[in-house]
C-alpha cells in the first residue's frame, strides 16, 4: 500500500515540476526567443505600437530552419533584438539622419544589440526581410566582437 | 546556523549583489569607473548601464571622459524632459539622463552629451550646447552600423 502511495506522491510531484518549468518557460517566451536545445537566448522587445514582436521570432526560427551556420552566430552574438528606429539625430534633423531612419535595422557597436525598424504588418515577405536584416546585423556584430 | 538557513542567506546576498550591480551601480575595477545610478520611475537602470558599457567597448575615450567627471546618473526627467537629459552646475559630478527602456543609443548620446557639459564646467568654460550636441551626434555616428 505503501510503495503505491510513494509511486503517486512521485508522479504529482514529477507533474507539478513539469508545470512549473512548462509555465517558467511560458513566461520567458512571451518576452525572449529561447531555445535551451541550443543554449541560444535573445531577448526580443517588440514596440506595442508600430511593431510585432511575433514576425522577429519568426524570423528567427526560420533561420534556425534555413541556415544553421548563422543561427548559430546569431546566439552566440547576438543578445537583444529591439524594435526601434535607427537614429543618428542629436538635436536637429538633418538629411544624414532621414537616411538613416529609414534603413531596416542597425547594429549597436560595443554592445550584441540589434535594433530592427518596427512594422506592424504580419506577412510572408516582413519575416523573410528581418530574416535577412537580422543575419547581416548578426554578422556584425561577430565581427565586432572578433576584433575586439 | 542551519545549512538550510545559510544557503538562504548566501542566495539572498546573490540576489541583492545581482540587482544593484544591474540596475543601481556601475563598477570597473580595471579602469577605476564607479558610477551610482539613482533610480526612478522610469526604470532605465539597465539601459543606462548597458549604455555606459557599449562606451566602454566602442569608445574608449568617452568613456574615460565619464568615469573621470561623473559619479552619478540621476534616470529622472530632468530640465531636459522626456527623453531628454540635464546637467546642473551646482552638482557637477552628477547628470540627469532620461531613457525609457528600450532607447540604449539615445541613453548612449545623451550620456555623451550631458558628460560633455561636466568636462566644459570642469575646465572653467561656460555651457556651450553646440559642442556637447556635436558630440552626442558624432558618438551616434560612431555607435550605429547599418
Amino acid at each position: 500500500m505503501n510503495i503505491f502511495q510513494n509511486i503517486k506522491d512521485a508522479f504529482f510531484q514529477v507533474t507539478f515540476f513539469i508545470m512549473f518549468i512548462f509555465c517558467i518557460y511560458s513566461v520567458i517566451n512571451i518576452f525572449s526567443y529561447y531555445d535551451p536545445i541550443n543554449s541560444c537566448y535573445i531577448r526580443v522587445e517588440g514596440d506595442v505600437v508600430s511593431g510585432n514582436r511575433k514576425t522577429v521570432y519568426d524570423a528567427i526560427k526560420l533561420i534556425k530552419k534555413e541556415d544553421k551556420k548563422t543561427y548559430k552566430v546569431l546566439c552566440q552574438n547576438v543578445e537583444r533584438i529591439s524594435e526601434n528606429e535607427c537614429s543618428t539625430a542629436h538635436g536637429e534633423f538633418t538629411e544624414d539622419d532621414k537616411i538613416a531612419w529609414e534603413q531596416d535595422g542597425c547594429y549597436v557597436r560595443g554592445s550584441k544589440v540589434i535594433l530592427i525598424k518596427p512594422e506592424k504588418i504580419d506577412s510572408e515577405s516582413i519575416i523573410r526581410k528581418r530574416v535577412e536584416t537580422i543575419k547581416k546585423y548578426a554578422l556584425y556584430s561577430e565581427k565586432f566582437w572578433k576584433e575586439n | 546556523m542551519k545549512l538550510k538557513t545559510i544557503i538562504f542567506i548566501v542566495f539572498l546576498l546573490f540576489l541583492v549583489n545581482s540587482i544593484i550591480f544591474k540596475y543601481f551601480y556601475y563598477y570597473n575595477k580595471q579602469n577605476n569607473c564607479s558610477i551610482k545610478i539613482s533610480p526612478s520611475f522610469e526604470f532605465s537602470g539597465g539601459t543606462i548601464i548597458r549604455a555606459i558599457a557599449v562606451l566602454k567597448n566602442s569608445s574608449f575615450d568617452d568613456y574615460q571622459d565619464l568615469c573621470q567627471n561623473v559619479n552619478t546618473i540621476n534616470t529622472r526627467i530632468g530640465c531636459g524632459g522626456f527623453g531628454g537629459g540635464c546637467f546642473y552646475q551646482n552638482s557637477p559630478n552628477s547628470i540627469t539622463v532620461s531613457a525609457s527602456g528600450r532607447d540604449l543609443t539615445y541613453a548612449v548620446s545623451i550620456i555623451v552629451h550631458e558628460t560633455c557639459h561636466a568636462i566644459q564646467f570642469s575646465e572653467n568654460r561656460d555651457i556651450s550646447e553646440p559642442e556637447c550636441y556635436a558630440a552626442g551626434r558624432r558618438i551616434l555616428k560612431e555607435i550605429i552600423q547599418f
